[in-house]
C-alpha cells in the first residue's frame, strides 16, 4: 500500500519541527541586511515557497505522465494534490513577494521575468483545477488532468525564457535592482533550512492530501452504488 | 506514412468544406473581429505616433480572440454527434485527427488574418502588408492552433465548454503571446528581421516542443 | 526598523495561507469521516 500512517505521523511532527526552527533562524540567528533592514528576513520563506512552488508542478507532470501510462489512480491523487498544494506555495510566494517589493521598489507589482512566470503558472494551476471540476467521470478526470499538467509544465520554462527576453529587450523597465543582494555565511544556512523545512512540509501536506483525495473517491463509488441500491438501475455518466 | 497524409488531408478538407458551407462561423470571426477592431478606436487613442508599436497588438489580439470563436468550435461536430469513436477508428494514428483539427483551425485563423489586415490598413491608413510582419503572425497562429487544438479537444469534453477555453489556453501561450507582439512590433517599427531572431526562434522552439507533447498525449484526449 | 511592518505583515500572509490550507484539510477530513460513517449505516 502506498500509505502507511505510522511515518506520517511522524513526517508530521518533522515538518512542524522544522518550519519552527526555520522560523526561529530567521528571527533570531540571521542577521539583518543593512540595505533592506528587516523585511529582507520576509526572503527566505518567499523563496522557499516559490522553490515548493515549481517542484508541486513538476511532482504533477511526472504524475501525470505515470498515470498516463499505468493508469492507476494514485498517481491521479498525488497529481491532484500536488496541484492544489502548489497553488498555495505559489500564493504565499507571490503575496509575500508583494509585501516585500512594496518597501523596497516602492511597487507593489513589478514584470520581472521570475514574478511573471510565477504568477501565470499559478493561473496553470487554476485552470487544472477548473478543468477537474468541468469532468465528472473520475478515469476521464483524471486523463485530462494529466495532459494538461504535462503541456502546462513544458510551457513554463518557455514562458521565463520570454519575459526574461522582454526585459532583455526593455532594460528601463526596472533599474540595476533584481534583489540580488551579497549573503554571508548566516543568511546562507538559514536559506538552506528554510528550503529544507518548506520541502519535508510539502511532502507531508502532499501525502495527507493524495490520502484524503483516495478517500473521497472511495466514497464517491461508495455513493454511486448506494444510489444504485436504492433507486435499482445504474446511471451510466 | 501515405496513409496517414491521406487522412490528415481528408480530415482537413471535410473541416473546411462544412465551414465553408455553412459560413456561420467564419462569418461570425469576421465581425467579431471588426467589432473587435473599433472598439480598441475608441479604448485606445491611436495616434499616429504610437500607431506602428499599438497595431502589432492590436492585430494579435483580434486574432487571439476570434481564433478562441473557431477552437471552441472545431470538435463540437464530433462531440454532440458522439462520433470521435467513429473518427478515431477511421484514421490510420490519432495523431493524424489532431494534425487535420490543428491544420483546420491553423487556416481558419489565417483567413480571417487575410481579411483583417486590409481593413486595419485601411481604417488607419497604415499599410501591414510587411513580409516580415506576416511571417510572424503566420508563425504566431501555428503555435496558437497547436496549443489549442489540444486544449479545445479536452474542454469540448467538459461541463464548461467555451467558458473553460480560454482559462486554460491562455496562461499556456503566453510565450506566444509575447513573441508574437514583440516581434511584430519591431518589424512595424523599422527593424530589421536580425533584430527580432531571438523571438522568432522562441516561437519556433515553442511550436516544436507543444506539437511534440501534443502528439503524445492527444490520444489520451481523444480515446474513450 | 521602519519596515517592521512589512515584515509582520509577509509572515502573517505566510503563516495565515498555510494554516489557512491545514484548516482546510481538517475540515475536509471531518467531512469524509462523517460521509462515510453515513454510508455505512445506509447499507
Amino acid at each position: 500500500m502506498l500509505f502507511v500512517n505510522k511515518n506520517l505521523k511522524l513526517l508530521s511532527f518533522l515538518a512542524f519541527l522544522l518550519v519552527l526552527a526555520a522560523f526561529a533562524m530567521v528571527l533570531f540567528y540571521a542577521p539583518i541586511e543593512l540595505n533592506m533592514g528587516i523585511v529582507q528576513k520576509v526572503f527566505y520563506f518567499h523563496v522557499s515557497a516559490a522553490w515548493i512552488g515549481m517542484l508541486a508542478f513538476l511532482v504533477a507532470a511526472v504524475c501525470g505522465i505515470l498515470y498516463l501510462n499505468k493508469k492507476q489512480l494514485k498517481y491521479d491523487f498525488i497529481a491532484f494534490s500536488a496541484v492544489e498544494i502548489g497553488l498555495l506555495f505559489t500564493a504565499i510566494a507571490n503575496f509575500s513577494g508583494m509585501i516585500w517589493a512594496k518597501p523596497i521598489w516602492n511597487t507593489w507589482w513589478t514584470w520581472d521575468p521570475r514574478l511573471t512566470t510565477m504568477t501565470i503558472m499559478a493561473f496553470t494551476y487554476i485552470g487544472y483545477l477548473l478543468l477537474r471540476r468541468g469532468v465528472d467521470n473520475p478515469e476521464k478526470r483524471a486523463r485530462f488532468g494529466s495532459v494538461y499538467a504535462i503541456i502546462g509544465f513544458a510551457s513554463v520554462p518557455l514562458t521565463f525564457f520570454s519575459s526574461r527576453l522582454l526585459r532583455t529587450i526593455h532594460p528601463t523597465i526596472f533599474g540595476a535592482d533584481t534583489g540580488d543582494m551579497a549573503m554571508i555565511p548566516a543568511m546562507y544556512q538559514t536559506m538552506a533550512v528554510s528550503i529544507v523545512a518548506f520541502t519535508v512540509l510539502f511532502a507531508t501536506l502532499l501525502w495527507h492530501r493524495s490520502l484524503l483525495a483516495a478517500r473521497e473517491s472511495e466514497l464517491e463509488i461508495l455513493r454511486a452504488q448506494t444510489e444504485v441500491l436504492e433507486f435499482g438501475e445504474v446511471l451510466d455518466d | 506514412m501515405k496513409d496517414w497524409l491521406h487522412s490528415v488531408r481528408t480530415l482537413v478538407w471535410k473541416d473546411l468544406l462544412q465551414e465553408w458551407r455553412s459560413k456561420d462561423m467564419l462569418t461570425a470571426m469576421f465581425a467579431f473581429a471588426i467589432l473587435t477592431l473599433f472598439i480598441f478606436n475608441y479604448a485606445i487613442e491611436l495616434s499616429p505616433v504610437n500607431r506602428a508599436e499599438i497595431a502589432s497588438g492590436i492585430i494579435w489580439v483580434v486574432i487571439v480572440f476570434a481564433g478562441t470563436l473557431g477552437l471552441n468550435r472545431s470538435f463540437t461536430a464530433e462531440q454532440d454527434q458522439g462520433c470521435f469513436d467513429a473518427l478515431v477508428m477511421a484514421v490510420p494514428d490519432v495523431s493524424a485527427i489532431y494534425f487535420g483539427k490543428m491544420l483546420t483551425n491553423w487556416f481558419v485563423m489565417l483567413f480571417v488574418s487575410v481579411l483583417i489586415l486590409p481593413i486595419y490598413s485601411l481604417l488607419y491608413n497604415q499599410s501591414l502588408f510587411n513580409a516580415g510582419f506576416i511571417l510572424v503572425l503566420v508563425l504566431g497562429a501555428l503555435c496558437y492552433s497547436a496549443a489549442g487544438t489540444l486544449i479545445a479537444g479536452m474542454t469540448v469534453q467538459t461541463r464548461m465548454r467555451d467558458l473553460l477555453l480560454p482559462i486554460l489556453l491562455f496562461p499556456i501561450l503566453m510565450p506566444v503571446n509575447m513573441a508574437v507582439v514583440k516581434a511584430a512590433g519591431g518589424i512595424l517599427a523599422g527593424a530589421p528581421l536580425m533584430d527580432v531572431q531571438a523571438w522568432l526562434v522562441l516561437l519556433a522552439a515553442y511550436g516544436i516542443i507543444v506539437t511534440t507533447v501534443s502528439i503524445m498525449v492527444f490520444e489520451y484526449v481523444i480515446r474513450e | 526598523m521602519t519596515n517592521l511592518s512589512y515584515f509582520i505583515a509577509g509572515y502573517l500572509v505566510i503563516f495565515g495561507l498555510l494554516g489557512g490550507y491545514v484548516l482546510h484539510l481538517l475540515t475536509l477530513k471531518k467531512r469524509l469521516d462523517r460521509e462515510q460513517k453515513e454510508l455505512s449505516r445506509q447499507n
